[in-house]
């Protein structure tokens, strides 16, 4: 760049900024130059669709046929006369709950396995992690099979192990929820061990070996070094998979079709009913922005809670 | 500096062209870029189509094998073929998917000129299709050759909304080596409930069973129709009619009563019951013989058909079907309709028959595909069904009615829930 050669100080005012401006404003430009790709996507891909589902949330909107603006209707259908929306609501909390708290125990209890002296740990990582990179449609597929009642793998163990069949894990809604909480939790976990052997990593070794000098047993120092140095790596973690599970669709979709009844209904899956089967777009979106309420308002939450219990 | 500078601006040129580029190719389903299909060729002969310029016309329809595309595109060059100034692209979607892409594109006015439309369907998007009766008057066209129920499916409200190539009535699809396996005689045409049972009592043994149930209305509708249900009034479902709590409250006693049939999982895929029937493990099932030369190619036991049977005497079966119509915003409904008829034409028919894909709508084709599809009791199956098939007309919003039919019914097959609350629930939000 053509940097002035004279001391700056000793130029009058509005020379330097006659001189350091146009440098300025090139920066700026080739900034915005290189932003720009991925603004106009976002634009075009993100904020208008979502700037126009809320319009849409405010009118009875059928793909086709006519389209009546009725303000609040849909939000107060919604919540006061839809007969199944709130049990829906229900099934997805049901669904976030058991999935991150599997999640987190499975992903950390086995991060913190492959950090102890394991041979072939690359191997392990690799294996525990190939699920998250297979498609979820292909999971599920192999899970209902797995799932068969009588003949499925899982029903041939209970078989072998106590004699009967076990749950008739896909036909009867009080086994159906925890089947794809459990096809998730395979499906899943391998994202969150990998963070948290990150996490575990950069704790200085150290601490703990300061510890154990000290006389602290294996438990002992897990609840009070390992674990609260791992919480950053834990709090990402757990906002990531709150998020991802409350927006669950693909499982429920192949694997049950929401089913039975609306055992494994959950809130997109509902939406997407709605948007695709009855191609009714305002109550549809209506659903949507529920969801987002709901999103923003439990990781406001637990960003406002994350001061007491994480450690950076 | 400078020169890195300038390699920067290349970089960015590149970046903004590559993502033009993507925006173009990612807007090609929303409406944006139709240029070189419809909207781009089609438009700027439009003016000049009867002047012996090419016309390009795009014909959207389900397809779900290479075989099917093939069949489709054949038909195609059939109507260059014979209009040499017409040139039909070709637009094939899976069939899970044809309908909502359908919507999709109605609702960003990128529709085709030339569509599929299934019966079942008329009611949700009958309203894209224009009237071909005034066609049909011009061409000198005879629609009385085509099967009388499925050309009256295809109507609403007095118009006729498409012109069928296939149809048929819903029969029973036997695997006959079963039957013999038992020492069972083959069930003929206008059996009876009782003789159904005591057949499928004894087929149902070391994990096999004698029939397999299905959610869908589809498949169970016939014993609701038999005993005089009404599943719809005053274009309304109306799933609480004794009828209909009878009908579907057989079909779900296959399995809690008789136990001649496996209660079904919950499941996002179509298609539990012919699986079943396929693999063995199911005697019997209920299906469309669009299914038939499919299936014959597929299972490695004998195929038959028969009716479904008949309670108290009467055997009702429903029945589906598609054909071919124009949407109503084709600027070249003219030409749409030349290659309509080409599609739907005898010699197309013909085609189709002997290809042994759906049964022919078109009666004089139907003689050569029961040749191709080569299994016993198949004409007397189909044509005993078809005396009495109810046309099955749907209100709208029937699909969805469908899918929550089939959504809910597993918790009628496991005992959950009653087979009247199961439809209670339903129609309670179908309404």
């Amino acid at each position: 760049m053509s940097a002035p050669t004279v001391d700056p100080v000793e130029r009058p005012p509005t020379a330097l900024r006659r001189d350091t401006r146009p440098a300025m404003r090139r920066e700026r430009r080739a900034a915005l130059g290189f932003l720009a790709p991925n603004l106009l996507g976002f634009t075009v891909f993100t904020i208008v669709p979502i700037g126009a589902s809320l319009v849409l949330a405010f009118y009875e909107w059928p793909l086709l046929g006519e389209r009546v603006f009725v303000g609040l209707d849909n939000v107060v259908r919604m919540l006061t006369t839809d007969p199944v929306f709130w049990q829906i609501v229900g099934n997805t909390f049901y669904f976030v709950v058991g999935y991150v708290a599997l999640n987190l125990l499975v992903s950390f209890s086995l991060a913190l396995w492959l950090q102890s002296r394991v041979r072939f740990k690359g191997f392990y990582r690799f294996v525990f992690f190939l699920p998250v990179v297979s498609p979820m449609v292909a999971n599920a597929m192999v899970w209902r099979m797995l799932y068969q009642r009588d003949d499925g793998l899982i029903a041939q163990l209970f078989q072998a192990l106590t004699g009967t069949s076990g749950p008739n894990w896909l036909g009867d809604a009080r086994w159906a929820m925890p089947a794809v909480i459990l096809m998730s939790l395979w499906a899943g976990f391998g994202y969150n061990m990998i963070i948290l052997v990150a996490g575990l990593q950069a704790i200085p070794a150290t601490m703990t070996e300061a510890a154990q000098i000290d006389g602290a047993g294996w438990w002992s120092r897990l609840a009070h070094v390992t674990l609260p140095l791992v919480t950053p790596s834990l709090f990402f973690a757990t906002v990531m998979t709150v998020i991802s599970s409350l927006q669950v669709f693909a499982q429920p979709f192949i694997l049950t079709g929401g089913g039975p009844g609306i055992a494994t209904s959950t809130l997109v899956f509902y939406l997407y009913q709605w948007g695709f089967q009855s191609y009714e777009m305002g109550y549809a979106s209506a659903i949507a922005w529920f969801l987002f309420m709901l999103i923003m308002t439990i990781t406001f939450i637990q960003f406002r809670g994350q001061k007491k219990w994480v450690h950076y | 500096m400078r020169i890195a500078r300038r390699h920067a601006g290349i970089v960015l040129a590149g970046a903004v062209a590559l993502t033009l580029a993507a925006c173009g190719s990612g807007s090609t389903g929303g409406g944006g870029g139709t240029a070189g299909s419809d909207g781009g060729s089609t438009d700027g002969a439009g003016g000049s189509a009867g002047g012996g310029e090419k016309v390009t016309l795009r014909w959207a329809m389900s397809a779900d094998s290479q075989a099917e595309v093939d069949v489709w595109n054949h038909l195609a060059d059939m109507v260059t073929e014979a209009y040499p100034e017409i040139e039909v692209t070709f637009e094939s979607t899976p069939y899970r998917e044809y309908y909502n892409k359908l919507t999709a594109q109605a609702a960003s006015n990128d529709l085709a000129c030339i569509a599929g439309l299934q019966a079942q369907r008329v009611s949700d998007v009958g309203s894209l299709f224009v009237d071909l009766a005034p066609y049909f008057e011009q061409t000198g066209f005879d629609i009385a050759d085509y099967s009388e129920s499925i050309v009256e499916g295809l109507t609403s409200d007095g118009a006729q909304l498409a012109v069928p190539y296939d149809f048929g009535p819903f029969v029973v699809y036997v695997n006959k080596d079963l039957f013999d396996a038992a020492g069972l005689e083959q069930p003929q045409p206008g059996w009876t409930f009782e003789e159904f049972i005591a057949a499928a009592e004894a087929l149902t043994k070391d994990g096999t069973y004698g029939w397999a149930v299905n959610g869908s209305p589809d498949a169970w509708l016939g014993w609701a129709l038999s005993v005089g249900g009404v599943y719809m009034a005053d274009g309304e479902p109306t799933l609480t009619d004794p009828g209909v709590v009878d009908g579907f409250g057989r079909e779900v006693s296959l399995v809690t009563e008789y136990g001649v049939a496996q209660a079904p999982d919950a499941s996002g895929q179509a298609g539990g019951a012919s699986d079943l029937w396929r693999n063995g493990r199911a005697a019997m099932y209920i299906d469309g013989p669009w299914q038939l030369i499919n299936a014959r190619t597929t299972v490695d036991f004998e195929v038959g058909l028969t009716t479904l049977p008949s309670v108290d005497g009467t055997s009702i079966t429903t029945m589906s079907g598609t054909g071919f119509g124009i949407t109503s915003s084709c600027k070249n409904p003219d030409e749409a309709w030349k290659a309509i008829s080409v599609i739907i034409g005898p010699e197309a028919q013909q085609y189709i028959a002997d290809a042994g894909r759906g049964f022919p709508a078109y009666t004089a084709a139907q003689e050569s595909w029961y040749e191709t599809a080569g299994v016993d009791g198949a004409r007397e199956a189909i044509e005993t069904a078809l005396e009495t098939v109810d046309p099955y007309p749907t209100p709208a919003g029937w699909q969805q009615v469908s899918a929550l039919l089939v959504q809910y019914s597993t918790e009628a097959f496991s005992g959950a829930r009653t087979p009247a609350q199961v439809l209670e629930l339903v129609q309670q939000q179908a309404g």
